[in-house]
């Protein structure tokens, strides 16, 4: 994988509210990462973490109730935040795409596929006849076999990953830069997930593209991201390149993330680890660590402070007091001390 | 399809057989006499029965009803319009029924879409509260009193339309301006049905994933919204789309009665209270087809507007 | 997306040009026809301001039919006034300040020398609006038509009922031959009517007088509207179908909506009736009409409740005499109630109401009534106008002012507790639901007798019924008490006692006596037929019957106020009379 270090994206100190019935809702709470040229992010987080929402941000599709508190998203020395609605037209599709969790509601159900995948095109003043064969184009290139009959089909009549695949190639109508997955497997079948993760995989590399992937899956993320970050309560609690964050980690949040993964010499007697705890409300975020509650680990301080960005290595960062030249030595549990070697034996073999 | 829409027709007639042999048997038990007047001589009472065949038992006379009913010969009214064939009454009164109705309808269709895109746009604003609340007014204060009050204040204080219907026949300019009050008050109610139907449908649409991608495809909100979102809630509204539809030939009583429409709405009324049975008959006749065809109608609309449907029925 | 679009829009498309085109036919031409009229009209009254035509309008309620032999409702009956002639005709008359009947087709009032055989001599050169002559035989033909055992036509009766021509009946039955029946047109302008038994001249004068079923139809229109087997005619249901032999020709006609009345001028009767054009608008709801004639739309309107209170002292308002009077109907033959057998229980009723919380706190207009027969029915020589109530006899029947006397009520109710044996008498009381007032009645009825007698003595049930149910109940002794009303003729208050006979088939009541039939015969029938003293007597005693068995607790008579418009400068004043009403076209129209 070619990386560069050219930042495109920058997400900095990114709060979002959300105006409810019962109060204000601080789903993101100072999230900051930034996207280069041609690599993957992924990240990670349970639901609720505020993974979607900093996405949707980016992409203009917030939903009414939320209100950008704080912090900008740089794109191109532009700050997203402050675009209107019609600059994000510009821009959407274009420059940057998202796709969706559940390919089997994210396409109109009424309207022809080959329709769908024109819009895109057709939005953008490209003329009928050279929007049709660019969407025929597009559906080879996300492998959809017999595309002009395929064309002229309903949603309805596609399976699950052929939905996605369809998704995928509306998204990249336009050529855009940044694509954003938003769990794009989670509702697909084991084989299919592969097969989608692949495609992805493979026009990414074609197109050069920056992809932000958000999952909950950390198998997902060992195929194909470059670099993870991981959220817990509206923060992103550690990130570095998917070697550090598998072999090193150092948050306890993302140490009970990578336990709590069955891989594949799981055997069914041995005991997944679960976390023990709910995320907090986050209508009433937490003060200091919000993960303390649900930390072993946890210290007094961990109730009272948030804790800052502790830098591991020039790419690898993470929050938790933990690190503080102060805090006890506190070893990476030994269940994954055991897994880390057997993924090490079995990628030196 | 063919097959589907044959066999629907063959069920249409027999619910149409059972429901007119109903009628018969209900209407024939309602007490009293076609001749009512208490004063008349009894030979003229019993000829006149006799004559209707009114004398004889009941089954006989559904003999004596079947057998006209299967050569479509519904007779004619005995005491409405007496001596009028009973299907040139509902037709005479057709035409008038439809102007008005069909107004309306083009009155409220537009109106009623508008104002629930814009509710449903504008969810949770004042907007959609005023709208709110006017779909509520108007569901809940019968269109009776919106139509007595519409006439006292716009035709009978402002002077700005003519108290009744104008008596013209063709539709011009002042016939028009006379309708303008019945339209109104067929159409208020009508109106705040669409409105709220749409806004539900609506706002669920709006949340619904396929927007987000079409948004982020580049569409902006107004061009989703008309491209996928309408489109999407408008297949639910033809559960009551086409109803209206249909609806527009059965007029309405009151209404008619305070600006003097002589539509069908009083038909029925009429005559149930003369007791004039074969027109009776014939008027429930005519709404229980409209009724099974509007039925028809919605059911094999969703195959033509609704492609999951269609296509389904073809696998 | 499109193909499926299609035909939907289509399938709309054609549905409205078809309801279009469908609204626009027909009855289209039809209309266009009409207001080039009009414009030529407006054109010619421009002309000669002079002259103008004057238009009277007026709101009614549905015309079922232009056919006088089948037609019901009271409304016809004014309409076919308007287009037909008939041999008599009865109106206002100024110098008497009464009813007069006149003849119309005939030459004179009818001759007779028997009070049996009257015969009527016609004027030469009568036609029908269109041309064709009326003679003697087509009124013959007209009256054969209307007694034809086939087309069994509701208004006979008139033939048979009102004045017993010879065999009319039978006829009707199908049991005599037409040679048989007492009408004969001897020649083009002779018509002699030979009676069973002799009847007073008003009773033959008003059965031959005003278009109504005794007018003559248009012979080819009736035959050309007939079914094959010769059991009904279409005659008199189209605008095409209705001819005119009277003072006004039918020229517009929207069923249920609206109908416009042309004169005729050069008839009989085109110098006494004065509009020369009459449009007659369906308008069912009376604050609709109430708009209308404060709009100055309409010339008259009947005004109650709301509009009473804003009205009622105008004093341009004038009243109607109903002919009728209503009460509660006792079921004095009540297995399931048998007090209701007891006199003095029926009297306690009579006395122990209170009239006026009805007639002035409920209706407004109505008159209070503790008696049967109407103000509106006369008695003696019509000319001299007597009506009966005013007679010293029957002012000397019924307790004096509104028969509300509470003591005296208390008494007979005393009198009735104990024959309940000292237990409480409970009462159902049947009334209309069609009208908020009758429900309001009865409440007020409830209320009136329970305050008076005592809740522990006396409790009053209601049932709501729709009248033709309540009537059927009635007649086959389903009741305790019950509202109602028999409409009387005012010509012959006589005839209307039928009603209270044991043997009348339609009888809400349960008074039998043999005396009454045998009275109530011999004064519509037999020997007190002619003799207008006895005849008077006869009706005090009949009437005297009634009030002292108490068939009835009587209650008021209908009476409506109604409002002309300061246009309508009738000549009767205001005053009301029967058959003619307030004489409506009879007017100087002031503008």
């Amino acid at each position: 994988m070619t990386t560069n270090n050219e930042a495109i994206l920058q997400v900095n100190d990114l709060h979002i509210t959300f105006n409810t019935f019962s109060g204000k809702v601080h789903a993101v709470r100072g999230v900051q990462f930034d996207l280069r040229k041609g690599e993957t992010l992924a990240i990670v987080g349970e639901s609720g973490s505020g993974k979607s929402v900093t996405n949707k941000a980016i992409v203009g599709i917030l939903s009414k109730n939320a209100n950008i508190e704080r912090g900008n998203i740089i794109y191109r020395g532009a700050d997203l935040t402050q675009y209107s609605e019609r600059q994000f037209t510009q821009i959407r599709g274009s420059k940057i795409s998202m796709i969706f969790q559940d390919p089997m509601s994210s396409l109109n159900p009424i309207m022809k596929v080959g329709k769908q995948i024109m819009e895109a095109l057709r939005v953008r003043n490209i003329s009928k006849a050279e929007a049709r064969q660019r969407a025929i184009e597009l559906m080879i290139a996300v492998g959809i076999p017999d595309p002009e009959k395929r064309f002229e089909q309903y949603p309805f009549q596609f399976s699950g990953g052929m939905r996605q695949r369809i998704v995928i190639a509306i998204a990249l109508a336009c050529d855009p830069e940044v694509l954003i997955c938003d769990e794009p497997t989670t509702a697909l079948d084991v084989t299919i997930q592969a097969q989608i993760l692949d495609l992805i995989k493979q026009i990414q590399k074609e197109r050069d593209l920056s992809v932000i992937f958000i999952t909950h899956d950390l198998g997902v993320v060992a195929n194909v991201a470059d670099r993870v970050a991981v959220m817990y309560a509206g923060k992103i609690v550690e990130y570095g390149t998917v070697d550090e964050i598998f072999y090193n980690p150092k948050h306890p949040y993302t140490w009970s993330l990578l336990v709590s993964m069955p891989d594949l010499d799981t055997s069914s007697s041995d005991e997944l680890l679960v976390i023990p705890g709910t995320p907090p409300n986050m209508l009433y975020p937490p003060k200091g660590d919000a993960f303390a509650p649900r930390n072993r680990y946890a210290m007094r301080i961990d109730y009272e402070e948030d804790p800052p960005m502790y830098r591991v290595s020039d790419t690898h960062y993470a929050a938790t007091w933990l690190l503080h030249p102060n805090a006890p030595k506190v070893e990476i549990p030994d269940v994954l001390k055991k897994r880390i070697a057997q993924q090490t034996e079995r990628l030196v073999r | 399809m063919l097959r589907y829409i044959s066999q629907r027709l063959i069920a249409m007639a027999i619910t149409l057989f059972l429901i007119i042999s109903l009628l018969f048997f209900l209407v024939h038990s309602m007490p009293g006499s076609i001749v009512n007047d208490p004063m008349l001589p009894i030979d003229i009472k019993e000829r006149i029965e006799a004559k209707y065949h009114l004398d004889k038992p009941l089954v006989v006379q559904y003999v004596y009803f079947l057998g006209d009913f299967l050569t479509f010969n519904f007779g004619d009214s005995i005491k409405v319009q007496p001596k009028v064939p009973v299907f040139d009454i509902i037709k005479d009164k057709l035409p008038i029924t439809i102007q008005l109705n069909i107004l309306a309808l083009l009155f409220t269709l537009p109106i009623g879409v508008i104002c629930g895109i814009m509710a449903a746009l504008k969810k949770n604003t004042a907007t959609d509260h005023g709208l709110n609340m006017m779909v509520v007014l108007f569901i809940s204060v019968p269109s009776f009193v919106i139509a007595a009050l519409l006439q006292y204040i716009v035709a009978f204080k402002w002077e700005l339309v003519p108290i009744l219907l104008s008596a013209e026949q063709a539709l011009t300019w002042t016939k028009f301006k006379s309708m303008i009050l019945p339209i109104l008050a067929l159409s208020f109610g009508e109106i705040a049905i669409v409105t709220r139907y749409l806004r539900a449908e609506l706002c669920e649409t709006l949340n619904s994933d396929y927007m987000l991608l079409a948004r982020t495809k580049g569409l902006s909100q107004m061009q989703a919204t008309l491209r996928h979102a309408i489109r999407n809630s408008f297949i639910p509204l033809a559960n009551i789309f086409i109803p209206m539809i249909f609806s527009i030939l059965s007029g309405a009583i009151v209404i008619e009665n305070i600006f003097s429409v002589p539509g069908l709405g009083s038909l029925s009324i009429n005559a149930i209270n003369a007791l004039d049975h074969p027109l009776t008959i014939a008027v429930m006749f005519f709404y229980s087809l409209i009724a099974l065809i509007s039925i028809l109608v919605v059911d094999l609309s969703y195959g033509i507007i609704d492609p999951r449907i269609r296509m389904g029925g073809k696998k | 997306m499109k193909q499926p679009k299609k035909p939907f829009l289509v399938i709309l498309a054609m549905m409205m040009v078809l309801t279009f085109t469908g609204c626009t036919s027909g009855n289209g031409n039809n209309a266009n026809q009409e207001s080039k009229e009009d414009k030529d009209k407006v054109v010619t009254e421009q002309k000669q301001p002079s002259d103008k035509p004057t238009v009277v309008r007026f709101s009614g309620m549905s015309a079922e039919t232009f056919n006088q032999h089948t037609s019901e409702s009271a409304e016809t009956s004014i309409l076919l006034e308007y287009i037909n002639g008939n041999l008599l005709d009865l109106i206002y008359d100024e110098t008497s300040d009464n009813i007069k009947f006149v003849s119309n087709h005939a030459t004179d009032l009818p001759a007779t020398t028997d009070n049996k055989v009257w015969t009527f001599k016609l004027k030469e050169g009568l036609k029908w609006t269109d041309g064709t002559p009326i003679t003697a035989r087509d009124y013959e033909y007209s009256y054969q038509m209307l007694l034809d055992p086939k087309l069994t036509n509701r208004n006979a009766f008139v033939l048979f009922d009102n004045i017993p021509i010879v065999s009319a009946n039978k006829y009707f039955k199908g049991e005599a031959k037409w040679e048989e029946v007492g009408i004969k047109a001897k020649d083009d302008l002779t018509l002699e009517i030979a009676l069973e038994t002799e009847m007073p001249e008003i009773d033959v004068y008003s059965v031959f007088a005003q278009g109504g079923s005794t007018s003559p139809i248009h012979k080819q229109l009736y035959e050309a509207g007939m079914k094959p087997d010769h059991s009904e005619t279409t005659y008199g249901t189209t605008l095409e179908q209705v001819p005119s032999s009277g003072t006004y020709r039918l020229s517009e006609w929207v069923r249920d909506q609206y109908r416009v009345f042309e004169k005729n001028q050069d008839t009989p009767m085109s110098a006494v009736y004065t509009p020369d054009r009459i449009e007659s608008r369906v308008v069912s709801e009376s604050s609709t009409r109430m708009q209308l004639w404060e709009k100055g739309e309409i010339e008259n309107v009947s005004i109650s409740g709301e509009q009473f209170d804003k009205y009622g002292e105008d004093p341009r308002v004038v009243y109607t005499e109903a002919e009728s009077v209503w009460g509660f109907y006792v079921n004095t033959e009540s297995k399931k109630n048998p007090i209701l057998g007891n006199n003095d229980l029926r009297k306690a009723l009579y006395y122990g109401i209170d009239r006026d919380k009805i007639t002035k706190g409920i209706f407004k207009t109505f008159k209070s009534a503790p008696y049967y027969i109407s103000t509106i029915c006369m008695v003696g020589d019509y000319s001299d106008g007597q009506r009966y109530r005013e007679t010293e006899a029957a002012k000397a029947n019924i307790p004096p002012g509104t028969g509300y006397e509470p003591e005296k009520a208390k008494e007979y109710f005393e009198k009735a507790y104990q024959a309940n044996g000292n237990k409480k008498i409970t009462i159902e009381l049947t009334y209309f639901d069609s009208q908020e007032t009758m429900k309001r009645t009865a409440e007020v009825a409830e209320e009136l007798y329970e305050n008076l007698f005592g809740k522990d003595k006396l409790d009053i049930k209601l049932r709501a019924m729709p009248p033709s149910a309540a009537y059927d109940a009635y007649r086959d002794g389903n009741f305790e008490l019950g509202i109602g009303a028999i409409t009387q003729n005012a010509f012959n208050p006589w005839s209307s006692m039928k009603a209270w006979r044991t043997d009348f088939p339609n009888r809400s009541h349960r008074f039998s006596s043999a005396e009454f039939d045998e009275l109530q015969k011999r004064t519509t029938t037999g020997d007190l037929l002619l003799k207008p003293e006895e005849r008077l007597d006869a009706l005090v005693k009949m009437e005297k019957m009634l009030l002292d068995y108490v068939p009835q607790i009587p209650l008021f008579q209908n009476n409506n106020a109604v409002l002309f418009q300061d246009r309508m400068d009738l000549k009767g004043k205001g005053k009301y009379f029967p058959v003619i009403k307030f004489a409506p076209l009879q007017v100087n129209i002031l503008e």
